[in-house]
This record gives C-alpha cells, structure tokens and sequence, in this order.
C-alpha cells in the first residue's frame, strides 16, 4: 500500500524525468545533425589578409596588409609560442588582435613557428632566438630600413623575446611581454608543477621532439572534466546558431592544433627555465652568451592576465624586478590566459592598450 | 572441386600447420625460445630488455590508476551526497544536465587537489619514465628489424638530421663572418656613396 501522496510525487517526478530526458535527447539528434553540417573548410582561423616576406625551412615570417596609408613606424613583430599556433592571435574576425592592432595604425608582422617535424630534432632554443627572431628582426630592419623595431612576445614567445632583447638591445625599440612567464618558481600552477617533475633528459631521449598530445595533456589536466566533458555537453546549448558554433569549432581547432615541441628545444625549455629558472638568475646561456635582463633598457610593456593559471600573474610581474629600464609599464587585465585572446572585453582594450604605449614612444 | 573451394581448403591447412609458431610468436615466445647463440644472443636480450620494460610500464599504469581510482571513489561518494541532498529540491534539480554539471565541479575539484598531491605526482612520473625507459628499448627491437630489412633507422636519420644541423650553424657563421670581412673593408675605403639613412 502506498501513500497517495508519495506516489503522487513519483509519478510527477517520473513524468519530469522523462520529459527531461527526451528533451536531451532531441537536443542530442539535433546537435549532431548541426556538427554533420559543418566542413571542415568551413572553420576559418587567421583570416586577416597578410603576406609571406621570408622562410627559413618551415618558419615563415609574414606581414599583415596595414590598413592605414602610413602605418606607425618602427613596425612590431609578434613572437608567439612554440606551443599551439599563432593564428590565436587572430581566430576571427571579431576575436582577433591583429586586426585590432591594424584597425590601430600599427604595422604588424608575425612569426609563424609552423610545425616542427623529425628534421628539427636537434634545433635548440638558442637557434630559435639567434637564428629565426634575428633573422626576422634582421629581415624587417632592412625592408623598413629602421635601426630598431618593436616586438611582442607571448607566452613562452614572450621569454624567448626577451632572450633576443637582452641579447640584442640595440635591435629594439619597445618590447611588449604578454602572459610571459619570468620567475618560473613563483609560479605554482598545475603546468608548473607537471613540468618541474619531468625527466626530461629520459624524455627526449626517448622521444625525439616531444608529441602534442604530451602536451595537451598538460593543459587539459588543470579541469579535465570541464574540458572533455562539460563543455561538449554546453555544445547542446548553441547548436541552433550557426555562427556560435563556428566560434566554437575554431577555439577547438586551435586547442587541438599543437605541434610537436623541438626536442632540444624541449629540453632546454623545461630544465633551464621551469626546473632551474635560469632567466631570473641571470644564469640562461644562449650560444653561450650569458642573458642579462638587467641589459632591457628600452621600454617595457607587460601584460598579463590575472586569472591566468597557465601563466600565474606573480611569474609575469617579477619581470619588473630584473629589467634595466626605469620605462616599465605593467597592465593587468582580469582574465585568464585564453581569456587574453578571447574576451570581448579585452579585445576591445588591449589593442588601445598597445598602440597607445607605442604611439607614446614614437613621438 | 572448384578452384576457391581448393585455395579455403589450403590456407585452413597451412593456418593449422602454423599455429604453434603463431601462437609463440604471438606471445613474444619465439625469439626468446631460440638458442642464446651468436647473434641470437644480442637479439634475445633486446627482446627480453624491451618486454620487462613494457612489463614496467604495465606495472606503473596500475599504480597511476589506483591513485586514480581513490579520486573516483571521492567523486562517486561526493556526488551520492550531493545527489541525496537534492531530492528535496525536486526533479529539476535531477535534470541529467543539472547532474552533469555538479558531477564535473565535484570531480574538477577532487582531481585537481589530486594532480597537487606528491602521491600523484610521483606515480606521474614513474609512469613517464617507464613509458619513456620502453619507448627506448622498442626503438632498439625496431632498430634491428629495420636494419635487418635494409630500411633506414631512426638512429641514421637523426644523424643525418644532426649533422644537417650542425652544418647549417657553420654555414652560418661563415657567412656571419664574411660579411664582417666585407663591412670591416667597406669601412676602411673611402665612401662612394652616402650610407643609407636609419631611424628607429
């Protein structure tokens, strides 16, 4: 016998569920029916109209087409990381720096690492920074005949431009640093941590450059639920328009567009910068020149994210610490690291932020 | 008997001749089996070197799932509680989506103290050097079949590639070095022409 109450409430709760179910279900068929919609082809990424100016191998420097008749000069080169694809930079059109940065007057180029294969085995961190950014930097110097130019490094590009900075003060105007990491011990995030406790040496060795999927495993560890699970059942929630799907796809595209990490670059990544954070000891040897911050007398510009747990803000700040400018400038924006590129917010600031600072100094 | 009826009736055949050196070969068996002689000997021991390094390797990912599994038996005992406690908000709150959602911050939660934990990481690691310490020896097996096969090894193409490497930074600094020749004499002559205007 059971209370015409409970069972009441059982069959209600039953009837919701039910309903609650096939509703997910519809939105499942339909999701599926929206995912077989899209081509690949249809998932465009880094469309800003630009121009290879030089190759070296598979690393291409391009120039996108300035929008202004007179763009500012001395032109900027952004150094992106050699994990995952530059074209971050410039998703879409509404999510991208670049185009906010031309919009802006500024004449910009960008490094393009492409994808390193079994020939770049034994390409080390030092013919990345004295090699490809000199020779860029060599390349654009030339074609604008300008003594210095100006550069954005990011992420670990970022480290690495402050490598050739040091090196290389005399080539530079300004240098922008955005979400670097600095001082690698302050830094205490999951990435951190997972990349002090490697043997590297046992790594590389064994497997020559180091597979993407190693380290998109990094990166999917700091929420593994939300980013294989939760956010593909959220994908239910957009599939009736097109354009947000899209936006979707191409974050997907870039998360999963990594290419394998240089051996030898690998190892000097991790071991010099994470497991003994030579940069800020002032111990990091390129081509066996000692790399002195202290030598960054040009203008600083560091920007980082507050929310960023790839690249924890206390790493990125320490930089003003170590440089030999009194010109430094430090912009927090409340975002985390993904959050620089795509945040409408900062889109629509950090652009303004950059040409702003750079048109200061032009004068 | 027709023709295919003859050919099913051969491979049955030549399957049943086979299959002891099938099922031998098939548990890694029959390279062990042979005697430990002259070239065998070396061979032997790769394949010994590389199975007790997949052995490792097996080994280790049963550590690294049992701490795993700790972190589960935490979310399942967490969402339990969780879901017991939401009854009485009714079945909204049962929604599978509504489930999915508290199932992933509970889970988000407890593995990311566990990825903190010395105990994960260290089991991380033995994993890693143990699938690294096995990728090392199969590449040794592989090493010696594709030598065997007249195929080019790993091993030659990264030589290959190193000295392409090393080359290239000579030519570099070769070219580095004579256009520092070249200005130095540029220098020294008298100017022809004014020098090329530069600004930052």
């Amino acid at each position: 016998v059971i209370d015409e109450g409970v069972f009441q409430r059982l069959v209600s709760e039953a009837g919701a569920s039910t309903r609650g179910q096939l509703e997910l279900t519809s939105q499942l068929l339909k999701g599926a029916e929206a995912l077989a919609s899209v081509r690949t082809s249809d998932v465009e990424v880094g469309t800003t109209p630009k121009d290879e100016v030089y190759r070296d191998g598979h690393v291409v420097l391009y120039r996108y087409r300035p929008l202004v008749g007179r763009p500012l000069s001395p032109p900027l080169l952004i150094t992106y990381a050699l994990i995952n694809r530059y074209y971050m930079i410039d998703l879409q059109p509404d999510r991208s720096l670049v185009r906010g940065l031309l919009r802006l007057g500024l004449d910009v180029y960008v490094l393009d690492w492409g994808y390193a294969t079994r020939a770049d085995r034994w390409a080390t961190l030092d013919d990345y920074v004295m090699t490809y950014i000199a020779d860029c930097c060599e390349v654009i110097r030339a074609r604008h005949d300008v003594e210095k130019i100006n550069v954005l490094g990011i992420c670990q590009g970022g480290a690495l431009s402050l490598c050739y900075a040091a090196l290389h003060p005399e080539n530079i105007a300004n240098l922008i640093v955005m979400i670097t990491p600095v001082d690698f011990d302050a830094d205490t995030g999951l990435i951190s941590r997972f990349a002090r406790s490697l043997n590297v040496d046992q790594l590389v060795d064994a497997f020559g450059n180091i597979p993407k999927e190693f380290i998109n495993y990094g990166f999917l560890m700091r929420s593994p639920f939300q980013q294989n699970v939760r956010k593909y059942a959220d994908l239910l929630d957009i599939v009736d328009d097109r354009e947000k799907l899209l936006n979707f796809l191409r974050m997907e595209k870039w998360l999963f567009d990594s290419p394998d990490h240089p051996g030898e670059v690998f190892r000097k990544w991790i071991k010099d910068f994470y497991q003994e954070n030579k940069l800020i000891k002032g111990t990091l040897e390129i081509d066996g020149v000692g790399v002195a911050l202290s030598q960054l007398r040009m203008p600083i510009l560091n920007l980082y994210g507050t929310q960023d747990d790839i690249i924890e803000p206390a790493s990125s700040v320490a930089l003003e610490r170590h440089v030999g400018t009194r010109d430094y400038t430090a912009r927090a924006f409340p975002v985390g690291h993904i959050g620089m590129y795509v945040s409408s917010k900062v889109q629509r600031d950090l652009p303004a932020t950059i040409a702003e600072w750079l048109n200061q100094r032009a004068l | 008997m027709p023709e295919d009826a003859g050919s099913l009736t051969a491979i049955a055949e030549w399957q049943r001749f086979a299959r002891p050196w099938i099922e031998q070969a098939q548990t890694w068996g029959f390279p062990l089996d042979s005697p430990s002689l002259g070239a065998a000997r070396e061979f032997n021991e790769r394949w010994r070197n590389a199975m007790s390094a997949w052995l490792d390797v097996t080994h280790a990912r049963t550590e690294y799932s049992a701490v795993l599994i700790d972190a589960w038996r935490g979310v399942l005992e967490g969402l339990t509680r969780e879901m017991l406690g939401r009854t009485r908000e009714g079945p909204s709150a049962q929604h599978p989506r509504a489930v999915l959602s508290v199932s992933v911050d509970l889970a988000d939660r407890i593995f990311g103290e566990l990825f903190r934990s010395p105990r994960f990481v260290e089991a991380q690691r033995a994993l890693l050097d143990a699938v690294a310490a096995s990728r090392v020896r199969e590449g040794e097996l592989i090493e010696d079949m594709a030598s065997n096969g007249h195929l080019a090894t790993r091993r030659e193409l990264d030589e290959v590639y190193r000295r392409l490497d090393e080359l290239r930074r000579e030519i570099r600094a070769l070219k580095k070095a004579q256009s520092l020749t070249v200005a130095a004499a540029g220098a020294d002559a008298p100017a022809k022409q004014p020098a090329r205007k530069r600004s930052a």
